[in-house]
């Protein structure tokens, strides 16, 4: 009798990357379900458009880099499609989320090396230089169906996605709910509210949108697959702030709960934020990323440029992920103190 | 309901533990032959006391314990050593250690069994007395000795007593049915340890998911002052660190013992054995083993004789081969797998897993690491495994340790809950050894140096004595010409002599000193065993400089009386009777030494270390004697002889005292090979023997020298400068000859690839250093004969003054050079130790000062004999 010898532990938690990342996609899909319930067509089919080009952009880069195929499986160029694909807008022509995930698998993840040596988290790259780069059609977001007369059908929406030739539909031009909110020049939140009525409807949908991206969060947080530590550190400082500046002038800043329900806020909170490669690693290290992206989102979407802000402040967070890491290390146990910093 | 303090990180995996509680306890069928490992504990190996052939009983002891950390082994069953030679042994390196094995005669028959009538009035050391004769070491995990661990305890403010019964890895059961079975025995044991160690509380630490065990517990502790402390269900609580934390609260030190804060932790099986030792009398031959895992038909726990191969007992657990896929000793997260069955349980064998496939599958392929830190919220210990896998995987050795590599447990729960699969332990492990490694190699080029300077030491030491040997005899053949005599009183060399060996004398108490008190307070600062070791060491060095330094001042005092008087073997014959008197003290000390770490309780290693210096000392001693038996011999003959004769005589006893050394080192080397030490210690030994050897050969050569010489002395009467020059030719022979052989074994060490090539080439290039300098010498002291004929015999003296202060000069130049080059050397390498360096730095200046104080030296002579010519 002669077995094999492996070394300890034997035993090992059915738990895998590409099982990881499968639960985060799975996570999604009641957002993605609200989005095209509200939105109509134009997400699932900028998911799918993303989630095509990611995964066949991760096969190539493979095939060229001589890795095995077996890589593709751990599901990770599927998120990354994924999450461009719903952070994009539903009328964006079909370039928009193909390009974006080609960017965010070729240039901001396997030119790094690959899984899980990316410091920058790929999606944000691409949605960051998308925005930059085409800010009038990223921008324009659809009415609500509910407020439009003749919606599109499926077909309609593939049309218009890959010719742009279609009529118009009654789009809602003024970008998000935020950026009409920081462009109301001398009115008051009162004032506002009055006179936009299709805010109010608006303002129900993006709810409703991020009220699923929750159920998904809570899911996950729920099975483990991430920590509670990042989430609630970039809502509550989000919160926080919001509340203060609400506190201190409600007819000029926006509600805290605008600041949370619209716009990616929750999303980026539960989805974008928590991606393990690009955020710190420490609980407390979570805690001290999370609250900064907090503060980054409320100070660009209050004195800002840009309407949203997710994808610079998580960006410039994962910028600060070294210097996070070196200075949250854990007391280990038995030793006095946490050893900080670089030695 | 006391409070549990609970740890970071641990994971919860799948228990399996009622896999193997079906049935109750039972005892195993007696094997038909056992396999018992001289060494089945941390520590020293037993030493056997039977030979093949001889018919033993069930208990008997076997094999002895040796000094320090060690535990006797006896016999599990009665039969016949059939054979005491190495077997395959349970180990994760499945390595061959040496083994008694025994027949069964079928019999059982016991010898008389010694239990310790009324323990409940012995006092501890009777008490410790019979662990210690029983072979008790840990059942629970690594096998340390019992009775080091209690005694390390006592050696600290204990106040708590843990008993582990956590049995946190899945599947084992062994201590659960070991509480359920002998509840009694137990409590008898845990008194027994609470008489010996007179703690304030008594903890016992169990895992919620042992109902029936907690059951047992309550009933049997009913009346007694133990406490039970029910922690709940998470890997790794039964490490000893996380247990002492759930239930005190306190923090193991890194790198510390649970003593270090009050805590002793025994575990269930261990109490259990003294309890019946002292009770019953019955050693260490039986422990309970959990064999489980779905390959076996019949899981169950069994009470098994040690030594009992672990293919029989997987027949009586009915395996079925088909099935078995991996077999596991000890849990499957901290065990180890095994190749195969035909290895003997131990006493440290708590379980035997025999899993399927379905239950252990193959290893999935490595992913690359997401960074998802599910690796840090596990990790028991507040690692951050995930920067330690990286390092690790880059080699990046100081950075990993900086992040406390050292503070890994091992226990697996990073890998457990990897969803890339990486085998993280794997990488930790990897980078441990290599860490040692590369420590132990420069503790070994350390302690080469070390070696290499200190025969420095001792040459220049005995070129010295010698110098003044020869500088009194020219003295007294001087005394005979009345002008030399005017110019060289004056500066009476002497009493310079005696100065600098004062000065010497100061500096050597003021180090003696230091070192007491760096001893004391890293004592009260609770310094690691190690630490103090290393200090105690460091003191006792200085204190024998000081007394070295004490009776060079003593000789240099009575050599001037000596000198004047007519027989130089009178002086000799005290000198070597103070000599004689300093090894004495030296080897005292070194016996000293070598209890005091024995009853501390100090690491194999150490003691092997001590137990060599005070050889050596003996030695010494020994040689010291003969040497004065032989001088006391010859002190009529030798005054009629010529210096040359005596020499020669020296020179042979120094010959005969080698070869003796020489033998001694063989001797030494042959034993050790026969009870199978490690491939280091016989390294050393060989090491050992080739230094003795070419000890040997030198002295044969110098005495070869010195007999042709001879010769031609009876025919021309020999004049000092010209023995002063024979002398150092025979020097440079010697030297050459050193060299040549350094310079053999590096080449031959090169060509194979193997041994210490660092060491070697360090030793090559030492010698290389020796044989230049003694050219050197021999070159100046020529040039000085030749220029020194030409002049008057008057300046003769002065003139030779001046030369042996240049010498002396360019001689601490020299050394300068050489402590400055070491110092830089060992400030490249990375992580040298502070002290080292320190020391190093000492080590320069006190060159330095020396260099300076020859120059010095050299300008007051110059300038007397400026003066002096003017
Ligand atoms: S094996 Fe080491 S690093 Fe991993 S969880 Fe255990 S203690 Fe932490
Ligand atoms: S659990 Fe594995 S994949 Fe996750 S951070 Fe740790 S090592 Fe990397």
């Amino acid at each position: 009798m002669s077995l094999l010898a492996p070394s300890s532990p034997h035993a090992h938690r059915p738990l895998s990357t590409s099982h990881v990342m499968a639960q985060v996609s799975l996570a999604t899909l009641p957002a993605l379900g609200v989005l095209t319930w509200l939105f109509g067509w134009g997400s699932l089919i900028n998911v799918m458009l993303a989630v095509t080009t990611a995964i066949f952009a991760e096969a190539l880069i493979l095939k060229l880099r001589k890795r095995p195929w077996r890589i593709l499986m751990d599901n990770s160029a599927l998120l990354t499609g994924l999450l461009l694909g719903l952070s994009i807008t539903p009328l964006a022509p079909w370039w928009l989320p193909v390009l974006g995930a080609a960017v965010a698998v070729v240039v901001a993840k396997q030119v790094y090396g690959g899984l899980g040596q990316n410091p920058f988290n790929p999606a944000m790259v691409a949605y960051a230089l998308l925005l930059v780069s085409f800010p009038l059609p990223m921008s324009l977001w659809p009415q609500p169906l509910s407020l439009q007369a003749e919606p599109w059908t499926f077909w309609e929406h593939l049309t218009h996605t890959f010719t742009g030739s279609l009529h118009a539909i009654d789009g809602y031009t003024g970008a998000t709910l935020l950026d009409a909110f920081k462009h109301k020049g001398a009115l008051t939140a009162e004032e506002f509210w009055l006179q936009t009525p299709v805010a109010q409807a608006v303002l129900n949908a993006t709810t409703g949108v991020s009220l699923a991206y929750l159920l998904g969060g809570v899911y996950l947080l729920w099975r483990g697959i991430i920590s509670w530590h990042t989430p609630v550190a970039v809502l509550a400082s989000l919160l926080i702030l919001a509340a203060f500046f609400y506190g201190a002038d409600p007819s000029q800043y926006a509600s805290p709960s605008m600041h949370l329900l619209v716009g990616a806020g929750i999303f980026s909170a539960f989805f974008i934020a928590t991606d393990p490669v690009t955020s710190a690693t420490s609980h407390k290290g979570k805690l001290v990323y999370g609250a900064g992206i907090g503060i980054l989102v409320y100070v660009i979407r209050t004195w800002g440029n840009y309407p949203d802000a997710f994808a610079f402040a998580v960006l410039l967070m994962n910028f600060a992920v070294p210097f996070i890491d070196y200075y949250t290390r854990p007391r280990t146990y038995g030793h006095a103190r946490a050893q900080r910093g670089i030695k | 309901m006391a409070k549990i303090w609970d740890f970071h990180g641990g994971i919860h995996p799948a228990e399996h533990k009622d896999l193997s509680l079906q049935v109750p306890l039972r005892q195993a069928p007696l094997p038909a032959y056992v396999v018992l490992p001289l060494q089945q504990h941390i520590g020293a190996p037993a030493r056997p006391l039977v030979r093949v052939g001889d018919k033993v009983r069930t208990g008997q002891k076997i094999a002895d314990r040796q000094a320090g950390i060690s535990a006797c082994v006896h016999a599990s069953i009665s039969g016949t050593v059939v054979a005491i030679e190495e077997r395959p042994i349970a180990h994760p390196s499945q390595m061959q250690d040496m083994c008694i094995v025994i027949e069964s005669d079928g019999q059982d028959t016991w010898v008389e069994r010694a239990p310790l009538i009324n323990w409940q009035s012995a006092n501890a050391e009777t008490l410790l007395a019979h662990i210690k004769g029983n072979g008790i070491v840990g059942l629970g995990g690594a096998g340390f000795p019992t009775l080091s661990k209690i005694q390390s305890g006592r050696a600290h403010q204990l106040d708590t007593l843990i008993i582990n019964a956590a049995e946190c890895e899945p599947y084992i059961t062994a201590d659960d049915t070991g509480i359920r079975h002998y509840p009694q025995e137990l409590v008898t044991g845990i008194r027994i340890l609470q008489r010996i160690l007179q703690p304030q509380q008594t903890l016992i630490g169990i895992e919620d998911n042992k109902p029936d065990a907690i059951e047992r517990l309550r009933e049997a502790t009913i009346g007694t002052n133990i406490e039970i402390r029910v922690v709940p269900t998470k890997y790794p609580s039964g490490g000893e660190k996380q247990l002492t934390y759930l239930l005190t609260g306190r923090e193991v030190p890194s790198g510390g013992l649970p003593a270090d804060v009050g805590v002793l932790c025994q575990n269930v099986g261990t109490l259990i054995a003294v309890a019946r030792a002292l009770v019953q009398g019955e050693p260490l031959v039986r422990r309970i083993v959990t064999l489980t895992g779905h390959a076996l038909a019949a899981p169950a726990n069994l009470e098994v004789r040690l030594g009992t191969p672990i293919d029989a007992l997987l027949r009586v657990a009915q395996l079925d081969p088909q099935k078995l896929a991996r077999l596991i000793l000890g849990g499957p997260m901290m065990g180890f797998s095994l190749p195969n069955a035909q290895v003997p349980i131990t006493k440290t064998s708590n379980c035997v897993i025999a899993g399927t496939l379905q239950e252990f599958p193959s290893a999935a392929p490595e992913m690359p690491c997401i960074r998802c830190g599910m690796c840090e919220q596990a990790c028991p210990a507040s690692l951050l495994p995930q920067q330690l896998y990286w390092f690790s995987k880059a080699k990046e050795f100081d950075k990993a340790r900086l992040y406390n590599l050292f503070d890994c447990i091992e226990c697996g729960a990073c890998a457990y809950v990897c969803p890339s699969q990486i085998p993280l332990v794997q990488y930790y492990r990897f980078a441990k050894g290599e860490i040692r490694k590369e420590e132990s190699e420069a503790l070994k080029a350390e302690r080469a140096r070390q070696r290499f300077e200190f025969k420095q030491e001792r040459q220049a030491r005995e070129q010295a004595e010698k110098a003044a040997r020869r500088q009194g005899k020219t003295a007294s053949a001087v005394q005979m010409e009345p002008s030399v005599q005017k110019a060289a009183a004056p500066a009476s060399t002497e009493t310079l002599d005696l100065k600098k060996l004062k000065i010497q004398l100061a500096a050597k108490s003021v180090a003696a000193k230091k070192a007491q008190q760096a001893l004391t307070q890293a004592q009260e600062a609770g310094a690691s065993a190690e630490e103090l070791a290393e200090l105690t060491k460091t003191f006792q060095n200085a204190q024998q400089e000081q007394a070295q330094a004490q009776s060079a001042i003593a000789q240099a005092t009575e050599t001037p009386t000596a000198t004047q008087s007519p027989s130089p073997d009178v002086a000799e014959l005290k000198k070597l009777k103070i000599q004689l008197a300093a090894k004495s003290v030296a080897a005292k000390k070194a016996q000293q030494a070598l209890t005091q770490a024995q009853e501390a309780g100090a690491s194999a290693e150490e003691l092997a270390e001590l137990t060599k210096t005070f050889q050596n000392a003996q030695q010494e001693q020994a040689q010291a004697q003969s040497a004065i038996a032989q001088a006391t011999e010859t002190p009529t003959s030798t005054q009629s002889q010529s210096p040359d004769v005596a020499e020669l005589k020296k020179l042979k006893i120094q010959l005969a005292a080698k070869s003796v050394a020489a033998k001694k080192a063989q001797q030494a080397l042959t034993q050790a090979q026969e009870a199978g030490a490690s491939a280091e210690e016989l390294a050393e030994l060989t090491q050992v023997l080739q230094e003795a050897q070419q000890a040997q050969s030198q002295a044969q050569a110098a005495l070869e020298q010195q007999q042709v010489p001879k010769t031609q002395h009876i025919q021309a009467p020999p004049k000092a400068a010209d023995a002063h020059l024979k002398q150092l030719s025979v020097q440079i022979a010697v030297k050459k000859v050193a060299f040549r052989k350094a310079e053999q074994a590096w080449q031959q060490a090169h060509s194979s690839q193997q041994g210490d090539l660092d060491v070697l080439e360090a030793h090559m290039l030492n010698a290389q250093e020796a044989l230049h300098k003694a050219q050197a010498e021999l070159a100046t002291y020529q040039a000085q004969q030749s220029s020194a004929s030409n002049k008057q015999v008057t300046q003769d003296g002065d003139q030779h003054l001046l030369k042996k202060r240049k010498i002396a000069v360019s001689v601490a130049q020299a050394a300068v050079r050489s402590a400055q080059k070491r110092l830089d050397n060992l400030s490249e390498i990375k992580d040298t130790p502070s002290e080292q360096l320190a020391a190093q730095q000492a080590r320069l200046a006190s060159a330095q000062a020396q260099l300076a104080q020859a120059q010095d030296a050299l300008a007051q002579a110059a300038s007397t004999r400026t003066q002096e010519i003017s």
